[in-house]
């Protein structure tokens, strides 16, 4: 069954073969989503990139109509090149396909114009009916978001926290999350404490703990 | 053994003694000295009486003494080192006014003080210096000029020396020649102008008489014309014993029982009798005779020597005596004739004429003078003569009249109040009214006993008071009151007596009370406390007082006596007794009067035995005056000099000191009072004489003393012979200051060291400790970061079992489900490069499933594992066999380089994951090649496991982030190149938990070289077997 064949009525013949960008870091993952799009959505137009500077590259080079994107791919949290793809692709629909909990990392999105979050761990009738919707450009992922966005420890952060919180947990220094983010220690250091402040925590180990409570991947 | 010697002088004394009663003087007292008393013997060799020192040296056959007049001091061959020989040969004072001793080895001694000293030792032979010892008898010059007497004379002392001047004599041979003998010259001339019959020769003054021998005249020497002037003495002197020796200051002529010293006056000699109580002592060869004491020594040939002394006091008794009668006395009546009638109705007296007794029979205890001619008594009835009744004699007419109605005792007390008579008896007091008494005062009846009344005084007008047994009463008349003054129970007042202002009380038994203006006073009494029983006070005109006592009389300063009342001055009781002629020493007393003053001045003394008569003019008192010498001072019984012990300290150990002094006492011994004070003590302590005047410190504390000595002089205040003594007791060397500050310095010092000590094991201590807390605190850390590692990787682990276990075990069930489901719709190419897909995901999940299960199996179980022997070859090939498909599929050979006959003790399990992880990772990292493993022995038990590959390689950052402490674990990468790093922390796990070492040589491109440097374990015992 394709998309045509899901949603006969509300997709536009006129329009073009969805052509779908995977952008994840498991390559079991893309394919294992690849063969589910193409089994039972019927994609066949369907790229795959690992890291975030080759999803950057590929969404110059070609034009994608959808992007399943992982929040935490080979080369860095995914967040940061964003802005810059909705720079390159305006028009390109980024559906967030993530282990990362919807309620911190949705918020988060949504800020970017992104409405569309699956969790991984969805059941593969519910991940059918969202990648359909996604694709067909319905918007019921509003619902599906607003639906698990109860409120956590985490919840507040803004996307450039949920940035530097991804590398902190990773156990980099705020030295190399400054290089790796291209911005000054102080800065960092700043949010660091922001982090710190806003998710009630007094150090790092507090903060790695409270993040494997709320299931947050690093 | 002093108190021996004392007892048995006085004993000596008494047997010796002899009465020399005298009729018309005082007479004398002998006293013979030998053996017995502590003479060295009897065979005296020489005397020399001391008028400065009051000692009297004798020289004896068995070595020399001294007398003080108490005891003697013996020097001899035990006590005196110097004295070689204690047979002295003579003893001779020269014109040095020196006492020498010459023993028969012809040492020569000399007396210095209270000490003799050697002068000379003889070193030649005897027979050499035989002839000039003589020399030593005219004066120590003329000793030293070594002049010896002529070879053919007799020698000294045979013959008679008369020193002329130091170097010049007359020596008198006992053939009767003459010499003159110039000892700076050495030239002895013959006087034969003094003809050779000459027996003797003294000197008096500046004159030399000769004595001869054939005719028993005595000749002056005109000694510039050198010829004889012939001198008639008063006496012949043909019986006459002539002795003079240098020094002497009158000659003493000797005949039979009297000795006399002879004078020359008026170009005529005088004989002065001494004595004429000479006793019969056989040969008597040297005589002294001291003119201010009185006393006449006469040294003997065999019986030692005597003292002769000029009695104070007379016995008087009478003439017969009867077994029947009482020679004790009381009350007495002087009638005419210095004749006393006693109370026993005896007249006694020293003269022959008598009167007749007034009183005819016995008469009591009290008698009383009224005026010329009344005499008031107690007596008996006629024809009851031992009742008790008041009598009134008149001595005129000779009328005794009788009062039978008046009550009094033996004793009673008799006064005048203006015309009336008092009577005082133990009935009270009363006035003579007519034949009665009216009792102005009535005693207790019940108390009558004890209120015997021995005497009245008026001491004011109208006041008189009673000395009774009841105490001192005091009446006044003026009032009709009494009052007891002084009651002192169990002890009677017996006598009182108005000297001036002051009445003086004796008491039987408490001692002398005075009164003055209301104050009264007992005063300090005598040494031996004799005046304790103070039977009455005769005052005399010379300002004394003389008191009768059970144990003799005494004479007291009336001032002095007043001034102990006022002050409580110490009193010079003058002590007369048995020395001074006294047969019985108990007074009596309880009676009135209890003496009586003659009209001669003469006071008379009824006694246990007679009465004894003193004249105050003429009982001249024999005074202890005299200096006060150190006899003897030892240390610990160690004799030792003055002059040592003074200037040297004495050790605290030796702090047993004896110090005995030296004095004259020919007075009684009653009226020695020598006492000691030491330092700034205000204490005067008595020397015992019965002790050996002796004085002795034990244990002194360490510091400066001074000694004084004093010895009373006789009467006066502060009338004290003084001799003084410094010495220092040293300290302890424990006790010096120096050893105080030594030992607290060392007690600082020990302190400091015991602290330093301590304080260094504190410290030791406290480094041990903070090594151990480092030690512990290194371990927690290591601990706390191993467990924070953990954490963080299980952290981690949770992450990637989710991101890189669960997730891509949904999709491989996805697409396994879409390759069975839906194949149809998949292309050829699609299936198959899902299946790889699926296949290489399977292998990566086994992989990192099996790096988990080790990990979390060594973190739990690595502390139980036992080394085993065990083939690493076949351990290899072991791993070889499952990674070897993976290997496969990437072309690569896996090469077993070890040993198959190599076999090492190591953890077999731990060595076998590390292979694996080590070979995985090679593949890993492999696209190509060969993965080579070798284990090669380094030498001892050292080996290296080697696993080599030719994959990608490391760059040298990475291989520096793989041997750092902080590797991370993270998930797999897309693209299988980076492992998630489980691989390499199990790696250094093992690694370090097999104390080997980690090694890894990497180049990009070219491969990747890792070596573990491992020993070979120990095999536990039970293994090895």
């Amino acid at each position: 069954m394709n998309l045509k064949e899901a949603y006969p009525n509300r997709v536009d013949p006129k329009k073009q073969e969805p052509r779908v960008l995977l952008a994840d870091d498991h390559s079991m993952i893309r394919r294992g989503l690849k063969i589910f799009l193409q089994v039972n959505v019927g994609c066949q137009q369907i790229g795959e990139v690992v890291s975030c500077s080759d999803l950057l590259m590929e969404v110059v080079k070609k034009q994608y109509t959808h992007l399943i994107l992982d929040i935490i791919l080979k080369d860095g949290n995914s967040l940061e090149i964003i802005p810059s793809i909705r720079r390159v692709a305006p028009d390109l629909k980024i559906m967030i396909f993530s282990m990362q909990p919807t309620e911190i990392y949705g918020p988060a999105v949504r800020k970017y114009g992104i409405i569309n979050y699956m969790h991984k761990s969805a059941g593969e009738e519910d991940m059918l009916e969202s990648l359909k919707k996604f694709l067909v450009g319905d918007h019921f992922e509003v619902r599906e978001v607003e639906r698990h966005l109860a409120y956590n420890a985490f919840s507040t952060l803004a996307p450039r926290e949920l940035e530097v919180l991804h590398y902190l947990l990773k156990g980099y220094g705020t030295k190399t999350i400054g290089e790796t983010l291209n911005l000054r220690m102080s800065t960092i250091s700043t949010v660091k404490n922001r982090i710190f402040e806003k998710t009630k925590t007094k150090n790092l180990k507090d903060l790695l703990d409270l993040a494997t409570l709320y299931n947050l991947n690093f | 053994m002093k108190y021996l010697l004392y007892l048995s002088f006085f004993f000596g004394t008494w047997i010796c003694s002899i009465n020399l009663r005298a009729q018309s003087d005082l007479g004398f007292r002998m006293f013979n000295y030998t053996t017995e008393n502590g003479l060295p013997s009897n065979g005296i060799k020489g005397l020399q009486w001391d008028e400065e020192s009051g000692f009297l040296w004798i020289a004896t056959e068995a070595g020399i003494s001294r007398f003080n007049g108490i005891e003697f001091a013996n020097f001899t061959r035990s006590n005196t080192s110097f004295i070689s020989s204690e047979r002295m040969r003579f003893m001779a004072r020269n014109r040095m006014g020196g006492i020498r001793v010459v023993d028969m080895d012809g040492n020569i001694l000399s007396v210095s003080k209270n000490r003799l000293i050697p002068f000379f030792n003889r070193t030649e032979q005897i027979g050499l210096q035989e002839t000039r010892l003589f020399g030593i008898a005219v004066s120590d010059s003329f000793f030293n000029t070594g002049f010896s007497q002529p070879t053919n004379r007799v020698p000294f002392p045979f013959a008679q020396v008369i020193p002329r001047s130091d170097l010049v004599t007359i020596l008198i041979h006992p053939n009767g020649e003459v010499l003159r003998i110039d000892a700076q010259n050495k030239i002895a001339t013959q006087l034969t102008e003094l003809g050779s019959n000459n027996k003797s020769g003294f000197v008096i003054g500046d004159q030399v008489f000769l004595c001869k021998q054939e005719s028993g005249s005595i000749y002056r020497y005109d000694e510039p014309n050198n010829r004889l002037e012939q001198i008639q003495p008063p006496l012949s002197i043909e019986k006459l014993n002539i002795y003079w020796e240098y020094g002497m200051e009158f000659p003493i002529a000797i005949n039979g029982n009297s000795a006399w010293i002879i004078r020359f006056e008026n170009n005529r000699l005088i004989f002065d009798l001494i004595c004429s109580t000479v006793p019969d002592l056989g040969l008597i060869k040297y005589v002294q005779y001291s003119s201010a004491k009185g006393l006449l020594f006469l040294g003997t040939a065999s019986r030692g020597f005597a003292v002769v002394r000029k009695n104070r006091v007379v016995q008087v008794k009478r003439s017969y005596a009867s077994s029947a009668d009482l020679s004790a006395y009381y009350s007495q009546l002087e009638l005419s004739g210095e004749t006393i009638l006693t109370n026993e109705g005896h007249l006694l007296g020293l003269k022959q004429d008598r009167p007749l007794p007034p009183i005819k029979n016995k008469f009591g205890y009290s008698l009383y003078r009224d005026g010329d001619s009344l005499v008031w008594y107690s007596g008996g009835r006629p024809g009851m003569p031992n009742g008790s009744i008041l009598h009134r004699l008149n001595l005129v007419n000779k009328k005794d009249v009788f009062f039978d109605r008046v009550p009094i005792f033996n004793v009673f007390g008799f006064a005048r109040w203006k015309n009336d008579v008092l009577i005082g008896s133990h009935y009270g007091l009363g006035v003579l009214d007519a034949d009665s008494l009216r009792f102005l005062f009535r005693s207790d009846p019940k108390k009558t006993g004890e209120s015997i009344s021995f005497s009245l005084l008026e001491i004011e007008p109208g006041v008189y008071s009673m000395a009774s047994c009841s105490g001192w009463i005091r009446f006044d008349l003026n009032s009709m009151r009494s009052d007891t003054l002084l009651k002192l129970p169990g002890y009677c007042i017996r006598s009182q007596v108005r000297i001036g202002d002051y009445i003086f009380i004796g008491t039987y038994g408490r001692g002398i009370y005075l009164y003055h203006q209301g104050k009264l006073k007992s005063i300090p009494l005598d040494k031996n406390n004799f005046l304790l029983y103070t039977h009455c006070f005769v005052p005399d005109k010379d300002g004394f007082v003389w008191m009768s006592t059970n144990r003799g009389v005494f004479k007291a300063s009336v001032k002095e006596m007043i001034q102990g009342f006022e002050t409580t001055n110490n009193i010079y009781y003058h002590y007369y007794g048995r020395n001074d002629g006294m047969d019985m020493t108990e007074m009596n007393g309880g009676c009135s009067p209890c003496a009586i003053t003659l009209k001669n001045g003469i006071i008379s003394f009824p006694s246990m035995d007679g009465l004894l008569w003193v004249d105050p003019a003429t009982a001249t008192p024999l005074l202890p005056d005299g200096p006060i010498h150190f006899d003897e001072i030892r240390i610990n019984n160690r004799i030792v000099d003055e002059l040592f012990f003074s200037e040297g300290a004495i050790s605290h150990s030796e702090n047993n000191i004896y110090i005995r002094l030296a004095y004259s006492a020919w007075c009684n011994p009653e009226n020695i009072y020598l006492e000691y004070q030491l330092s700034d003590s205000a204490r005067w302590s008595p020397v015992l004489i019965s002790d050996g005047s002796m004085i002795r410190f034990n244990n002194l504390a360490p510091g400066k003393y001074d000694l004084r000595i004093r010895k009373r002089n006789g009467f006066g205040e502060n009338n004290f012979s003084y001799k003084t003594l410094s010495f220092s007791i040293g300290m302890a060397w424990y006790n010096q200051p120096l050893v105080y500050l030594f030992g607290v310095l060392l007690l600082a010092l020990s302190i400091y060291q015991f602290s330093r000590y301590q304080n260094r094991k504190l410290l030791k201590r406290q480094a041990a400790l903070e090594r151990m807390v480092g030690e512990k605190t290194r371990d927690l850390k290591e601990q706390n970061s191993l467990l924070e590692k953990n954490n963080n990787i299980k952290t981690r682990l949770i992450s990637i079992i989710s991101h890189d276990i669960v997730t891509p075990l949904k999709f491989l069930t996805v697409a396994g489900r879409g390759l069975t489901e839906k194949r149809d719709r998949l292309s050829e190419e699609v299936q198959q490069e899902t299946i790889r897909e699926i296949t290489d995901t399977a292998q990566e999940l086994q992989l990192l499933s099996t790096n988990i299960l080790n990990w979390i199996k060594y973190q739990s179980e690595n502390r139980r594992l036992l080394p085993e022997f065990f083939n690493p070859h076949v351990l290899t090939s072991q791993v070889f066999s499952v990674l070897n498909s993976l290997a496969k599929e990437k072309g690569i050979v896996l090469s077993n380089q070890i040993d198959p006959g190599l076999k090492i003790i190591q953890y077999t399990e731990p060595m076998k994951i590390l292979i694996y992880n080590l070979v995985s990772n090679s593949i890993r990292y492999s696209d190509r090649g060969v993965i080579e493993v070798f284990i090669n022995k380094t030498g001892g038990d050292a080996f290296v496991l080697t696993v080599r590959d030719n994959g990608i390689g490391m760059s040298d950052g990475k291989v520096r982030n793989i041997l750092n402490d902080d590797v991370q674990v993270r998930e797999v990468s897309a693209e299988k190149r980076s492992g998630h790093g489980l691989g390499y922390l199990i790696i250094k796990d093992l690694v370090r938990w097999m104390n080997a070492q980690l090694d890894i040589k990497s180049k990009i491109g070219v491969g990747t070289e890792v070596r573990v440097v491992f020993r070979s374990a120990k095999l536990n015992p039970s293994e090895m077997a």
